[in-house]
């Protein structure tokens, strides 16, 4: 330690006139770790004493005492593992670090994951259950108990479901957490009532894949790959950002080579040896050009091809003179494919087409080893954006690299179901509001739309759960939202549960405060990689008192203030919605170990770890249960890796009985496919009516979409026929993310605001010249239902004749508002100048405020950002229903009299644009009567007899007009 | 995309580029079409890299400009009668020499509080000598401040008490003023990513500016006490000779090609942007022309004008060479 240390400082030391660092004194206190070596993390026997010093009480050496808890990051869908440090003096959480133990993460965290204690600090947090006082909001709340939250929603609940309006009854969903949970609940009640963000989010690369095998979600292994191909833009925008890009780092650093497609240098674009920067809309085109390289030049898997894929479907639908045979189907394959030439791409993407047939050749070279990814990007901003998917997909089928080493699973193979003490019948109700007929492909739920067809007549809500989720601020068309939300007669009773302040929370009856990561319960696991998991997340002061021997009975008493969470929230008020249990709901919330009693959160838990494979042993060799293993490590590895899951072999038994198609070797039992013969063996194959691979699909077929039977390129909305560049018009893509914000959750967290807190609009420095603008200019975007006023910043960064502005900066709130996430909210006006016509105008930027949090006084920002959202008009796509969020803009220098963060909406025209695109649909009935195909995954899935229109029996096929 | 470009076309992007000191890294094939018109924008500024990057404004304030303004005229005090000393025969008299110290302990005791004050709090001054870093420019410049302010004690008291210590400790005070005077100027040079101060000239400017200062206060002086002809002469010889030196100084610092676009953008803020009427009107004409002019016309009064001007032109200039490198954006 005494090392290099000047004559002159030791002297100063010895006469005590500056602080003693290297003295006797310091040596003799007790080391935290053996010298010499690093720490990675403090091993698990010491997480009930673990002694740091307080680093703020330096040069004092103070040790402090913490108990170590884990917990799961609530700050992005990844789930990475958290550990949060409990002094044990104070009972506070002093920090959250990673924790190594769990699969996903192991140890690792990106920015976000740290900044959960901003986030629980924060002094502008909500800390009781509000309700409101005067009309729907009008900023006036007042301070409940949890007691009469309870009384009040439960009793309005109970009538609506008395009286057979099941549909009024909703949960919309922002941020998932435990979906299981959430659908048993809903599914206890007897309800229709899951609503989801999915359809902003990542409905069109699901329905893509979801084409493919049934499976909506890719799960890349990219640790083992030698090719990866990223449809992306920053790797946050694909879900999996810190587990994702810990295994893209792997996979390179073995020598993996990484290509990135995207109008933007990203910081993943940034880093790939091939960057791809296609025109927004025009990838599905690049990867058929892809595609009919590997096809031309010989790289495809034959093998994979010939068992996995329906060809023969294909050829007999297609090409009904010939003669199904493998070889005519690659030889109709290059038929059909060969306008896709690299030179056609080129010109569609505006890209070189060298660059697209040299990807091309190492993703044929790659073969089983190549791994793939779209989520959002170009699969959630074009008119048929699911194509991108799709055609991506292809690649794999074509390189056989689905469910392989180094390939591409389908998500579910990676992704743990838990085993439920007690499972509800499946409802007796269909939400049109939800699935409306005209969207019978939709993949998930219509969930944009909701006012829209509030506003239409369709349906009323009587009790709407909005759960960490903002739509007035994330959703398109947001004055829409503000519009119903406030209308009484629409929606009877708004319950916003959430952490923190949001705009969508102004308009709610009850602010009801629910944890953050580590101040409640989930059960998580998601496909990060080759192998699957599952994480516990667990309050985490809650559990350092049940470990001191105080345990509590209710989360809220251990939270902060009585910040509660969703899991306990939901067996209270269920327990209520059926107090004498003749609505039946009652028995689904009983104990599965004292018999006739409610269930407490520790037994539901300790029920789905009993029955978690692998894990009553592994708890067994540390002397623990189930459960106490959980809450002490917090996730548990249920398979190390999870590759061809397709090829499990059926049983003779299963096959007693079952027929054998002998030309495409399909296996059915019962009518019901149940796996595919190969070479002689019964596999289960994909779940798809053929088993395999569908590269032809009946489906969109039967569905009326017969152009789309096969993977095709679909035009975009913001195709370059439909922009005039002389009138400054662009595509705007509006949806990248920074890697350090969430959505609408990251303004209480001063450490994320800190980093990134401006959304200008990045523009190619050619353009700027063309328009007379330069960085810092003010520029009015105007779409086609109003316009925002932001600042340009010129960049090389972003592709030339495509404008791009980030998502989730431009918070606010108004003067009336409770106050809230001050370090990122900009204070607006906000006025309806004439029915429908909206305006905001910003009045106040962020500024430096007192607190007791002595940052809040640093605050070096000035601005919140714009909101540009709120002024684009719904676009859900007519096949997957997906909101194609891409914007046709024109670009003007600001006006006169326009300030920074102007926005103004017209929310007439916005219900027009809806129309136009509503027009698109091709409505069901489909085939049989049904509402949407069987086969197909549904949220929430209703009882059989549902699924037909005419048979449903709740009310008759409406006509169309 | 990689249109190809005729041979003068591609001779004049090259001569472009190569004149804003951009080096071309060669490619495979030549081809350098893509490569050339990128580092066209890139020179031109046409494109930002970072844009949210946080501008903390100016960090080295008033403080910093006044303790370089108050260390010059703490060294000048004592540096310009020592040089009369050395060269001239006739003698100075006690009081003139006692105020050469004096005023010089008096300004670096200035200088050392402007500098606590900029460094915010008094500890850090106190680990700046107590915890010293020796290839830091501040260190080295606290000790030689502290090491001078000593050294002209001790000269007071050799003054006072007739020690008769005599030409030793002279020319080591002279060494330590000198070194006081122009540390400054390595310091701003180990804020490597202000190009501005990275000058091989700012040490000589800090240099210069100490004995214009130094010569400036004794012209001031002369109103109060007459001292003789010959000493008259030295200051009016040495000031011009300083001012004229000064002003070629200064040409150098702002007229020579700056390699890089952060100097340039310095240079221009000061010539023709948000400076240029502190530095043309206040730094040239008040504190370079005006008082070579006030010189030339002679009397004592019209010099100690010139002095006083001097010493507000010296200020201003320090606080636009303090101030306008940090304006530049570091990203």
């Amino acid at each position: 330690m005494a090392t290099n240390i000047s004559l002159i400082e030791r002297i100063a030391e010895a006469l005590r006139l500056i602080p003693n660092l290297h003295g006797e004194e310091g040596r003799t206190l007790p080391r935290l770790t053996e010298p010499g070596r690093l720490t990675g993390y403090p091993p698990p026997e010491k997480w009930d004493d673990w002694v740091e010093y307080d680093a703020i009480r330096w040069p004092e050496r103070e040790p402090r005492h913490y108990m170590i808890v884990p917990t799961n990051c609530f700050n992005c869908e990844a789930g990475c593992g958290l550990l949060a440090y409990v002094d044990k003096e104070n009972l506070q959480v002093r920090k959250f670090e990673g924790n190594p133990y769990h699969p996903g993460s192991r140890g690792r965290n990106c920015a976000k994951g740290p900044a959960t204690i901003n986030q629980i600090t924060d002094p502008d947090r909500i800390l009781y259950p509000l309700k409101r006082k005067g009309p729907r909001g009008c900023g006036e709340w007042e301070r409940v108990s949890w007691d009469e939250v309870l009384e009040d929603i439960s009793g309005r609940i109970r009538k609506a479901l008395q009286a057979g309006r099941n549909n009024e009854v909703v949960y919309h969903v922002g941020r998932p957490g435990h979906e299981a949970y959430a659908n048993r609940v809903l599914q206890s009640w007897g309800v229709d009532g899951h609503n989801s963000h999915t359809n902003i989010c990542s409905a069109g690369a699901r329905f893509g894949y979801a084409l493919w095998h049934y499976y909506d979600r890719p799960s890349p292994d990219h640790a083992h790959a030698r090719f990866i191909l990223l449809i992306s833009a920053h790797l946050e925008s694909g879900h999996y950002f810190n587990p994702h890009a810990q295994r893209i780092i792997e996979g390179m650093m073995n020598g993996a080579q990484l290509a990135v497609m995207d109008p933007r240098l990203s910081n993943t674009a940034s880093m790939a040896d091939y960057w791809l920067p296609t025109y927004p809309g025009s990838e599905a085109a690049v990867l058929l050009a892809m595609a009919r390289v590997i096809l031309e030049e010989g790289l495809f898997n034959a093998s994979f091809l010939r068992h996995w894929v329906n060809w023969q479907d294909f050829l007999k639908a297609d090409f009904p003179d010939r003669a199904v045979t493998f070889d005519n189907f690659i030889e109709a394959l290059k038929e059909v494919y060969a306008d896709y030439t690299p030179e056609f791409a080129a010109r569609e993407a505006r890209i070189d087409a060298e660059l697209i047939v040299a990807v091309a050749r190492k993703i044929g070279e790659a073969g089983e080893r190549f791994s793939s990814h779209n989520w959002r990007s170009a699969g959630s901003g074009n008119l048929g954006g699911w194509a991108v998917a799709r055609c991506l997909h292809f690649l794999n089928v074509l390189t056989g690299s689905v469910g392989t080493v180094g390939g591409t699973s389908p998500s579910a193979w990676n992704k743990f179901k838990p085993n439920l003490f007690d499972k509800p019948p499946a409802q007796k109700f269909w939400n049109e509001l939800h699935f409306p007929r005209e969207y019978p492909l939709a993949h998930y739920e219509m969930s944009f739309l909701l006012p829209h067809f509030l506003k239409e007549g369709r349906g009323r809500l009587e009790v709407y759960f909005t759960r960490v989720f903002n739509p007035v601020w994330t959703y398109p068309d947001g004055f829409s939202w503000m519009e119903v939300l406030q209308d009484e007669s629409k929606i009877g009773l708004h319950v916003a549960l959430t952490p923190t302040w949001n705009e969508t929370a102004y308009f709610a009856d009850y602010v009801l405060p629910m944890g953050h990561s580590g101040e409640r319960h989930d059960l998580i696991s998601y496909e990060t990689h080759s192998g699957m998991w599952i994480g516990f997340r667990q309050p985490v002061l809650r559990e350092a008192l049940r470990r001191m021997g105080k345990p509590v009975e209710y989360t809220y008493q251990a939270n902060p203030g009585e910040v509660w969470e969703e899991d306990e929230f939901w067996i209270e008020l269920s327990w209520r919605i059926d107090p004498d249990g003749s609505l039946g709901i009652r028995k689904h919330f009983l104990s599965p170990y004292r018999p006739g009693e409610k269930i407490t959160i520790d037994e539901y838990y300790k029920y789905i770890f009993e029955h978690t494979p692998g894990l009553p042993e592994k708890a067994a060799q540390e002397g623990l249960t189930p459960l106490d293993y959980m809450r002490k490590y917090g996730a548990f590895e249920v398979e190390k890796s999870s590759y061809l899951k397709h090829l499990k072999k059926i049983s003779e038994e299963e096959l007693n009985g079952a027929q054998v198609d002998p030309e495409t070797g399909t296996i059915t039992k019962n009518g019901k496919a149940i796996g595919v013969m190969v070479e002689g063996k019964a596999y289960v194959g994909f779940p798809t009516p053929s088993r395999k691979q569908e590269f032809y699909s009946r489906t969109m077929v039967e569905w009326k979409w017969p152009e789309y039977r096969i993977p095709v390129y679909i035009k975009s909305h913001v195709h370059p026929e439909t922009m005039d560049r002389e009138r400054g018009e662009f595509p705007l893509v509006p949806t990248f993310r920074l890697p350090t914000l969430i959505h609408s959750r990251s303004a209480n967290a001063k450490w994320l605001t800190e980093i990134s807190n401006r959304n200008p609009v990045w523009m190619h420095s050619s353009d700027a010249e063309r328009l007379g603008l330069k960085t810092g200019d003010l520029i009015r975007v105007n779409t086609e239902i109003g316009y925002f006023v932001a600042r340009v910043w010129v960049t090389e960064g972003m592709k030339p004749g495509v404008v791009a502005c980030s998502h989730h900066l431009g918070r606010w709130r108004r003067a009336q508002d409770r106050i809230g996430n001050r370090w990122a909210t900009n204070l607006v006006q906000i006025e309806q100048e004439h029915p429908g016509k909206w305006r905001m105008r910003v009045l106040q930027g962020v500024r430096p405020f007192a607190s007791n949090d002595p940052d809040s006084r640093r605050i070096f920002w000035t601005d919140g950002g714009v909101h540009q959202n709120i002024t684009f008009p719904v676009h859900p796509d007519p096949v997957s229903g997906m909101h194609c969020w891409h914007q046709k803009v024109r670009i003007e220098k600001a006006h006169p009299g326009d300030r920074y963060g102007d926005v103004f909406v017209d929310t007439e025209k916005s219900m027009q644009v809806y129309r136009e695109w509503l027009r698109m649909t091709r409505p069901a009935p489909g085939p049989g009567g049904l509402r949407r195909p069987l086969w197909m995954n549904r949220p929430l899935r209703p009882a059989e007899p549902l699924f037909y229109l005419s048979d449903a029996g709740q009310e008759s096929d409406r006509k169309e007009g | 995309m990689a249109r190809t470009l005729s041979q003068s076309e591609e001779a004049a992007l090259r001569k472009k580029i190569e004149k804003a000191g951009v080096v071309i890294p060669e490619v495979g094939n030549g081809q350098q079409v893509g490569l050339l018109e990128k580092a066209i924008q890139v020179v031109r500024e046409n494109a930002r890299r970072v844009y949210d990057a946080p501008s903390k404004g100016v960090m080295w304030g008033w403080q910093v400009s006044a303790y370089v303004w108050t260390k010059a005229l703490a060294t000048g005090a004592f540096l310009i009668p020592f040089f009369y000393q050395q060269f001239h025969p006739m003698p100075l008299s006690q009081a003139t020499v006692l105020t050469g110290l004096l005023t010089g302990l008096v300004f670096l005791a200035m200088t050392g509080v402007l500098l606590i004050i900029d460094l915010d709090r008094p500890a850090r001054f106190a680990y700046v000598l107590l915890r010293p870093h020796w290839r830091s420019w501040l260190v080295k410049g606290g000790y030689s401040i502290t090491l001078f302010g000593g050294l002209l004690t001790l000269g007071l008291l050799n003054q006072l008490f007739q020690w008769e210590l005599g030409g030793f400790l002279g020319w080591l005070t002279a060494l330590l003023a000198v070194i006081t005077a122009v540390y400054t100027a390595f310091l701003f040079a180990q804020a490597r990513g202000r190009d501005f101060w990275q000058s091989p000239v700012l040490p000589v400017h800090m240099l210069l500016h100490a004995l214009m200062a130094g010569a400036a206060f004794f012209t001031l002086m002369g109103l109060v006490r007459m001292e003789n002809a010959a000493w008259n002469a030295y200051l009016r010889l040495a000031l011009g000779l300083l001012l004229v030196s000064n002003l070629l100084v200064m040409a150098v610092e702002l007229g020579m090609p700056h390699a890089t676009i952060d100097a340039r953008k310095t240079t221009k803020s000061i010539l023709s942007g948000r400076f240029a009427v502190a530095f043309w009107l206040g730094s040239v004409v008040v504190g370079h022309v005006v008082p070579l002019l006030l010189i030339a016309l002679g009397g004592p009064t019209l010099l100690a004008l010139a002095g006083a001007l001097v010493l507000l032109g010296i200020y201003l200039t320090e606080h636009i060479w303090v101030r306008a490198p940090q304006l530049i954006p570091l990203s």
